[in-house]
């Protein structure tokens, strides 16, 4: 049999010298954003102006990458997308599409110097202190200080500013609701200390009387919880104190990275209709992040699709759901069981994986898998066509009817 | 897109991925530790020195043959003595001087030179030769502590973690009280016991190091019982178990090799701390007996004169170099692996 | 009988009322062990129950058991595909687990291929092992690491004889095939495949034997949901092919609906419902059952259906609730659940519950 002989000169891996050529390459080019990220910058720098003033995070051609031994991997590829104000934003995509990486650039959580971000801005409208030359926060004569809106860019700020953002503005929940929390601290200690960290002059009756308000908010009783440790909680009640912890600090937008996917469905059912519910009360915006359709079609306002670190498909809940467009979201939802379904011979499925994310080809990501490819697809990649005022897609096939009219 | 949706793919049940180009490795396990462990120049630098020790104290001997372990270098030069004595012989006074020619038989403490590569000691052995010789004896004795060491502990280890129960029990409770016993105090008994009982001095260490190995397994046994009991609940043991297999496959096929990672690491890691008791034993003259030579029993020369410490530096910093250059490699080489072996670990 | 229920709160003796409801199933345990095997049935469990100690006392008493798996029954013929559904800590692991004696079972009769495994000791074990194979959940800690793709699927072919020596080789490349894995892959490592790549090749490993009945314990809830469904359909083929009983753990209710004829919903350790798929997805009896299909999220954006609302947590399965162990959330609990434990009955061809609710009616 010929396959198992190894043919002579057949390099199905590295060499040592390219691997040194690697290596260099991405030595050269994480010094460079290490010195970017820690640079001391004056406030004007990061500051900048929303495109819709509707919008509360505008992501703009966002690349995040990761310098490995084998190579850069494009996590996030030019990617762009936008949260507008009071809205719940779904995104959806497979394992390694890129999903989290964004939202964790958001929150400039993107551990270093392995990973950074390369490109893009991630335009932020935040609620935050009047600050003088020095980046201090301007407080009048009775101590109040003052606040105003203004637009950060996330992505040029230096990592040491990220504090005004970071849990205060943008709040975060976890998939893990087992070791988000810290086991050695009462849920009590872990919930003041939030209120401690972003209120200045909070005191110790204020912090409690607070946390007590975000217990009862995400329907805990405090009194049998305030005390309590956190391996005395089960987990969707631990995933409640996770999103009484993010609302402490009352943000504007709540990232929610996959908040149910280690619950199960009756208490992922709890946990949803509580999101929906606190988005109504906060008057903020939630980014929902989740490899479950279920869950973005109850939840969401807008979607966006990813695939291998671009964004293939946007739009409302609708339009994403009645009338996808791109073959990679049909494909999606043919190949979800679900529960209407009634007895089909097999699932439909997508052939084959995703790409090998060092070496992305030039044409459409999802050629390869694709059932509809057309000679087009062997181009180059396809840019975003607008199909309605809110729906856009990534695929050449839409080409035409965008140029017809 | 009617059409699209009507595309009712053959149901799909062959992977169509894109067969797997050059970034995906065609690599062994085993071949890719390797190729972590040469990517770092710590682990390389160890490796080094390692091996040149073992050059230089097992291949050395063979080809610098001037001087034997125990050969004296009897070519002391002749020193001439005056003496005066004085006699009173019937008040009278007399005053024989005497020249008397005394033979050095021992050419000792000889500075460096081309003849002696680094001097000769206070007995006028040649300290080159015995850093070789003394090398032998200290890297045996420690692979050989090591060896047994690690097979008491696999061994013991093992039964503990896979059978459990009440010999798990049994075997912990062991370790317990061996790492209650006071080590250097029952070390100075053994060798006291061991003077009394006339053993040739060049095997004394031998029985030393059997004594801690006996005392020093149970490391290795919890780090074995450990693992076994952490790769049990892996999936893989139980579809094994679910397969059929026997007892010994499980044992010998599954859980062994995955727990060899770890014990080459703990492995390399002792050896470099059996070379340091080994030192302190031959130190503290409790190991390797004169005449023959170890490191720590060259250091040991220092204690016997005040002068040497000051001004025969050639005496004994060498042995105290060759100690710190086989730990550290020992110890480089153990970090290397266990980069190489879980490089995630490091971040 | 409806008056005095509604004027007079009855007083339950809870203990007496365990007592009857103990020697009540007792002697319904023993009247069913005597029957004989059904023929029909490759597999056949009869009350099957185990126990893990949680305290012991020194000389190695258990002063206290968590009941994980209390009272299973079901049958299964070949070729059919059994799904158990039901939340984290409802046994459904633990059952599959206790099927292919990984779990020596503390009561029960399990009846494979017309034998009674029960009391097998290991030796006889490890002969019948060929028969029942395994999926797990987690394609990643589930394949040897250090060994190849070819030595993973050789090692069971060689260690039951399933072929001669010499043609080893060809069988394993021919599973492959049947699975979906190129031939070159025969020599690569685990590592080097992706999620589902690995699950094809665990599937390949329990098929090597050529198993009569395959326990799939959650094998896609750890893939995406399009290698999710390249991993079912495979199971689907296979099993058309090899006329193979599945039996299919999940917590997914929408794959369980897709892959199962016969549907075990879990709760707590006790079985809450049984039936044919119809019967549980279109005429759902327990509350359960109801409130587990109306909580899973519907991609369809329009179709906002009215839930039925499950308050609280999960309890603790080493204390479980007295009497009904789901009265503690179950939105239409009465009086009777909280401390008579409902009798499983058949309410239909084929069709169990275990309810009070649905004996008024």
């Amino acid at each position: 049999m010929s396959i198992f002989k190894k043919e002579k000169g057949s390099r199905n891996y590295l060499t040592n010298k390219e691997i040194k050529e690697i290596a260099k390459a991405n030595a050269r080019e994480m010094k460079r954003l290490e010195a970017y990220k820690n640079r001391k910058a004056e406030e004007s720098e990061f500051l900048s102006q929303m495109k819709n003033p509707e919008n509360i995070l505008e992501i703009e051609d966002l690349h995040t990458s990761f310098f490995t031994e084998q190579g850069v991997v494009k996590a996030v590829n030019g990617v762009s997308y936008d949260v507008p104000k009071n809205a719940v934003v779904g995104v959806v995509g497979e394992s390694g599409c890129g999903k989290s990486v964004t939202s964790m650039s958001v929150m400039r959580l993107i551990q270093g110097p392995t990973g950074q971000i390369v490109d893009g801005s991630i335009r932020f409208k935040a609620y935050d202190y009047k600050r003088d030359e020095k980046g201090n926060p301007i407080s009048d004569a009775s101590g109040e200080y003052e606040m105003e809106e203004k637009v950060y860019d996330i992505a040029k700020m230096p990592i040491h500013e990220i504090h005004r953002i970071r849990g205060k503005q943008i709040a975060m929940i976890f998939q893990e609701p087992m070791t988000s929390l810290n086991p050695v601290f009462t849920i009590g200690e872990q919930l003041d200390e939030v209120t401690f960290i972003h209120t200045p002059g909070a005191t110790k009756e204020m912090a409690k009387a607070k946390s007590e308000e975000m217990l009862r908010l995400v329907g805990i009783i405090p009194e049998n919880v305030y005390g309590a440790f956190p391996h005395e909680l089960s987990g969707g009640m631990r995933q409640r104190v996770m999103i009484a912890m993010a609302l402490a600090a009352e943000p504007r937008l709540i990232i929610a990275d996959e908040p149910t996917t280690a619950l199960d469905v009756t208490i992922q059912a709890q946990i949803l209709d509580l999101l929906q519910d606190i988005k109504n009360k906060i008057d903020g915006s939630i980014l929902l992040i989740t490899h479950d359709l279920g869950v973005i079609a109850e939840m969401a306002d807008y979607v966006v699709v990813m695939y291998a670190g671009k964004v293939i498909e946007k739009g409302t809940v609708y339009e994403i759901f009645q009338d996808p467009k791109h073959p990679y979201t049909i494909g999606l939802q043919k190949s979800k069981p679900t529960m209407n379904l009634d007895d089909g011979t097999d699932l439909y499925n997508i052939p084959g994986n995703v790409p090998n994310p060092i070496n992305m080809p030039n044409y459409c990501y999802f050629k390869e898998r694709c059932a509809m490819c057309t000679k087009k697809c062997s181009g180059d990649y396809p840019g975003m066509v607008q199909v309605s005022p809110t729906h856009f897609v990534a695929c050449h096939l839409y080409d035409e009817e965008n140029t017809n009219g | 897109m009617d059409e699209l949706n009507n595309v009712q793919a053959e149901p799909e049940v062959v992977d169509t991925e894109v067969p797997l180009d050059k970034n995906v490795r065609l690599m062994s396990p085993t071949r890719m530790v390797v190729r972590r462990f040469f990517r770092s120049k710590l682990s390389i630098l160890g490796l080094i020195m390692v091996i040149s020790l073992f050059l230089f104290s097992f291949v050395g001997p063979l080809i610098y043959t001037e001087w034997g372990e125990i050969e004296l270098d009897e070519s002391g030069k002749t020193e001439y003595a005056i003496s005066e004595t004085t006699y009173t012989v019937g008040g009278q006074e007399y005053t024989v001087r005497q020249t008397t020619e005394k033979y050095l038989k021992d050419n000792f403490l000889a500075p460096a030179s081309a003849e002696h590569l680094l001097g000769t000691d206070n007995e006028g052995y040649d300290i080159f030769v015995r850093l070789m010789y003394g090398g032998r004896i200290s890297l045996t004795v420690s692979f050989i502590a090591v060896f047994l060491i690690t097979i008491l502990g696999v061994i013991l280890g093992g039964i503990a973690g896979y059978f459990g129960g009440w010999i798990d029990n049994l075997i912990m409770r062991v370790c317990d009280v061996l790492m209650c016993l006071p080590g250097v105090p029952i070390l100075l008994i053994i060798s006291t016991i061991l003077d009394a009982s006339d053993i040739d001095a060049k095997y004394r260490i031998y029985l030393l190091m059997i004594y801690l190995t006996f005392i020093s397994w149970t490391g290795t046994a919890r780090l074995v019982r450990g693992q076994i009991l952490s790769l049990r609940e892996q999936e893989y043991m139980v579809a094994a178990e679910a397969m059929g297999y026997s007892t010994s496959r499980k044992i010998f096929k599954h859980l062994i090799p995955n727990v060899m990672p770890q014990l080459i690491v703990q492995m390399s890691l002792s050896l470099g701390s059996m070379i340091l008791y080994e030192a302190t034993l031959s130190y503290l003259n409790l190991g390797v007996k004169a005449p023959y030579a170890a490191w720590g029993s060259m250091i040991n020369i220092i204690s016997t004169n005040q002068d040497i410490l000051q001004n025969h530096l050639n005496v004994w910093v060498p042995a105290g170099v060759c100690i710190v250059i086989a730990v550290l490699g020992f110890n480089f080489v153990g970090d290397g692996l266990r980069d190489a072996l879980d490089p995630k670990a490091r971040r | 009988m409806a008056d005095t229920k509604e004027n007079v709160t009855p007083v339950y003796d809870d203990a007496a009322l365990a007592a009857e409801y103990q020697a009540k199933r007792q002697a319904q345990i023993e009247e069913d062990f005597k029957e004989p095997f059904d023929p029909e049935c490759i597999l056949e469990v009869r009350h099957l129950r185990k126990c893990f100690p949680i305290k012991k006392t020194i000389t190695g008493k258990v002063t206290r058991e968590l009941v994980a798996v209390d009272d299973v029954s079901f049958k299964l013929k070949a070729g059919e595909t059994l799904g158990i559904v039901g939340e984290s800590g409802c046994g459904k692991t633990t059952t599959g687990r206790a099927i292919l004696k990984l779990h020596q079972p503390t009561g029960g009769q399990i009846i494979f291929d017309g034998k009674d495994i029960t009391n097998f000791d290991s030796k006889q074990m490890r002969d019948i092992r060929k028969e029942m194979q395994i999926i797990f959940q987690d394609p990643y800690s589930s394949l040897p690491p250090r060994d190849t793709v070819g030595g993973i699927l050789s090692e069971p072919v060689e260690v039951h004889n399933i072929v001669p020596k010499d043609k080893v080789k060809d069988y394993v490349l021919e599973l492959m095939d049947k699975c979906g894995l190129r031939d070159y892959y025969f020599e690569r490592y685990p590592h080097e495949f992706s999620g589902g790549q690995r699950q094809r090749i665990c599937i390949a490993r329990a098929l090597s034997v050529n198993p009569k009945l395959v326990i799939c314990d959650e094998p896609v809830s750890a893939l995406d949901v399009s290698i999710q469904a390249q991993i079912i359909n495979l199971l689907k083929k296979l099993q058309r092919e090899m006329n193979l009983a599945y039996v299919f753990i999940s917590h997914d209710l929408s794959v369980v609906k897709f892959i199962s004829d016969k549907i075990l919903v879990m709760y707590l350790g006790a079985v809450m419902e049984f039936g044919s798929k119809e019967d549980i997805f279109k005429n759902p009896l327990h509350p359960y059952t109801k409130a587990l299909f109306s909580a899973v999220p519907n991609p369809d954006p329009t179709a906002k259906t009215e839930r039925i609302k499950l308050e609280g947590d999960i309890p603790s399965p080493a204390n479980p609730p007295k009497g009904c162990r789901f009265h503690t959330r179950c939105p239409y609990a009465k009086e009777v659940c909280k401390h008579v434990t409902p009798e499983y009955k058949q309410y239909g061809e084929g069709h169990f519950a275990a309810c009070h609710l649905l004996d008024e009616a």
